[in-house]
């Protein structure tokens, strides 16, 4: 019985292991955030402890988006090595789409993409942007990309998922109408 | 039991004398090919030619001087690059919500990695990517354009790509009002009226988008840190390979401007002379009728593309029918007439792995084995 405990314990070990490794080698895919799959920032690199970019995240999740916009800009503005921040880009991105500003959302979900082309937040927020213009090809892309990345299940996936079975279904709906 | 065992041995020893006798043809085809050909290794080891090292000299250096279009009033100014980089990937220049950077993402290395270009229908060639494309005299497989800010404008009006026409990119320039601004400021006055003004305006987009798209270049790699060592080399000396530029790279690199010809197209310091040369790979329109490429050339001439970065870049060739960069290297090995004799296996994976040092990254392709 001991026995069995510990062999079960090692088993859920490795699992664990097993899913932190698959994270890191999916790129990670912070920067996540909105729709019904807002995930926490989890990394040791530049922005973890600023004051601007956590303040920024912060005025995200309290939905106030123009002033995310404000301190995210500055932060990546700062330096080089903050604008290759691929969290922050795809938090700006982030809030510029949650502020209506498409054009500036694809800018900055590009940026987080061309710095971390595994970065899943970037992905599910430009296939959800692409939603917004009506694009189901170009968010089906990037729901392909996203399954490709998802080694294990990630709730990026499974959000832009939803989130393209819920425009299919509007948009069936809205042509069944007319 | 005995028996048995007996009888199970026997096809062992068949396949033991088998595998002798393939294994003493092996040797005998190794001795022939040691007697009959020149040892590969020591002609990759030896010291490098006045005329191979003058060749790998012209692939650079890199980066060369930032390059300006005169006739752009766009170019190089601050403002008309970010008006268009922010034209570049905003999804309201095409009714259809597609962007320039749908085909041409960033994190596909500026290309899109599909077979072939998918606008709002499918098309009938790879979609070139941008990196250096300030540098190209034409553009399009084809050459269609020799001025970046028309090349611009192609995917735009094209009724298979975004596809738009002026009046809507005129009246979304002239309705946003930070749009019409920013133009206004980079091109010294508002958007024109409706009517005559939209060619206008969509003209200045396309200058906005050229000045964005000129800034796009690749880095430097670990070819251009080879080459340029080589450069400051005194004599007849060289570098060392090393983990970045290997002793492949270094054969593959003595095979492009050698042997394999390959410099003749892939010449200068973009690794593409920009000109228009026949392909052996023949392919179709999506009409159905083949694609004769460049117009007033022979038939299917295509524009040499450059080779920088391109192991990020598959598919390849004008039709994406290469997956990875052996393949592409198949139809220019089949040509008796440019590539005496042909490619070999062992040549492709050399020429790859030179191809690979062209990336800053160290990027690979998909299947860089060269399998015959």
């Amino acid at each position: 019985m001991h026995r069995i405990a510990i062999t079960r314990l090692s088993f859920l070990s490795l699992l664990a292991v097993f899913a932190v490794a698959s994270a890191h080698a999916a790129g990670g895919g912070g920067g996540g955030g909105g729709g019904g799959g807002m995930t926490t920032l989890s990394n040791g690199k530049l922005s973890a402890a600023d004051p601007e970019y956590t303040q920024g995240v912060a005025e995200i999740e309290a939905a106030h988006f123009p002033q995310a916009v404000t301190l995210l800009e500055s932060y990546v503005s700062r330096s080089a090595a903050h604008a290759q921040d691929a969290d922050a880009q795809n938090w700006l991105g982030y809030a510029y789409r949650k502020s209506g500003n498409l054009d500036a959302a694809f800018l900055h979900y590009d940026k987080a993409l061309a710095i971390n082309p595994r970065h899943r937040g970037a992905h599910e927020y430009m296939g959800e942007a692409y939603l917004m213009t009506g694009n189901i090809a170009q968010a089906e892309e990037h729901l392909k990309a996203l399954d490709k990345l998802c080694f294990t299940p990630c709730t990026e996936y499974s959000q832009l998922k939803h989130e393209v079975a819920s425009w299919k279904a509007a948009h069936a709906a809205t042509v069944g109408s007319k | 039991m005995r028996r048995r065992s007996a009888a199970s041995s026997r096809p062992l020893r068949r396949s033991v004398d088998v595998a002798a006798a393939l294994f003493a043809g092996a040797a005998c085809v190794a001795l022939l090919a040691l007697l009959c050909s020149p040892p590969a290794a020591a002609i990759d080891a030896g010291a490098l030619t006045p005329a191979e090292r003058a060749a790998i000299l012209a692939l650079g250096p890199w980066p060369p001087a930032p390059i300006r279009d005169p006739a752009n009033p766009a170019s190089g100014r601050s403002d008309g690059i970010t008006l268009g980089e922010t034209l570049f990937y905003s999804p309201r220049l095409s009714p259809t919500g597609l962007r320039c950077a749908s085909c041409h993402e960033p994190w596909r290395h500026f290309a899109d990695g599909r077979v072939v270009a998918q606008g709002v229908t499918a098309g009938s060639r790879n979609t070139p990517g941008l990196l250096d494309a300030a540098r190209h005299r034409h553009y399009g497989w084809d050459g269609a354009h020799d001025a970046l800010w028309q090349q611009s404008l192609r995917p735009l009006e094209d009724a298979r790509e975004m596809p738009a026409s002026a009046a809507q990119v005129a009246t979304l320039m002239r309705g946003d009002a930070t749009l019409s601004a920013r133009l206004a400021a980079v091109f010294g006055e508002p958007p024109g009226s409706p009517g005559a003004g939209d060619a206008l305006v969509l003209r200045e987009v396309g200058l906005a988008l050229a000045a964005y798209v000129e800034t796009l270049a690749t880095p430097r790699t670990p070819f251009d840190d080879w080459r340029d060592r080589l450069a400051s080399a005194a004599g007849a000396g060289e570098p060392a390979t090393s983990g970045v530029f290997p002793a492949a790279a270094r054969r593959g690199l003595r095979l492009f401007v050698g042997r394999g010809g390959c410099a003749a197209c892939h010449a200068g310091p973009t690794l593409g002379d920009d000109g228009f040369h026949v392909s052996l790979v023949h392919s179709l329109m999506a009409t159905g009728s083949p694609d004769a490429g460049r117009r007033g050339e022979p038939p299917n001439a295509f524009r040499t593309p450059g080779l920088r970065d391109v192991a990020a870049t598959a598919p390849y060739l004008h039709d994406g029918s290469a997956a990875a960069l052996c393949d592409a290297l198949q139809p220019h090995a089949a040509d008796p007439g440019t590539l005496p004799p042909p490619l070999t296996a062992a040549d492709r994976r050399d020429l790859v792995a030179f191809l690979h040092t062209l990336s800053a990254s160290g990027a690979t392709d998909a299947a860089p084995s060269c399998e015959p």
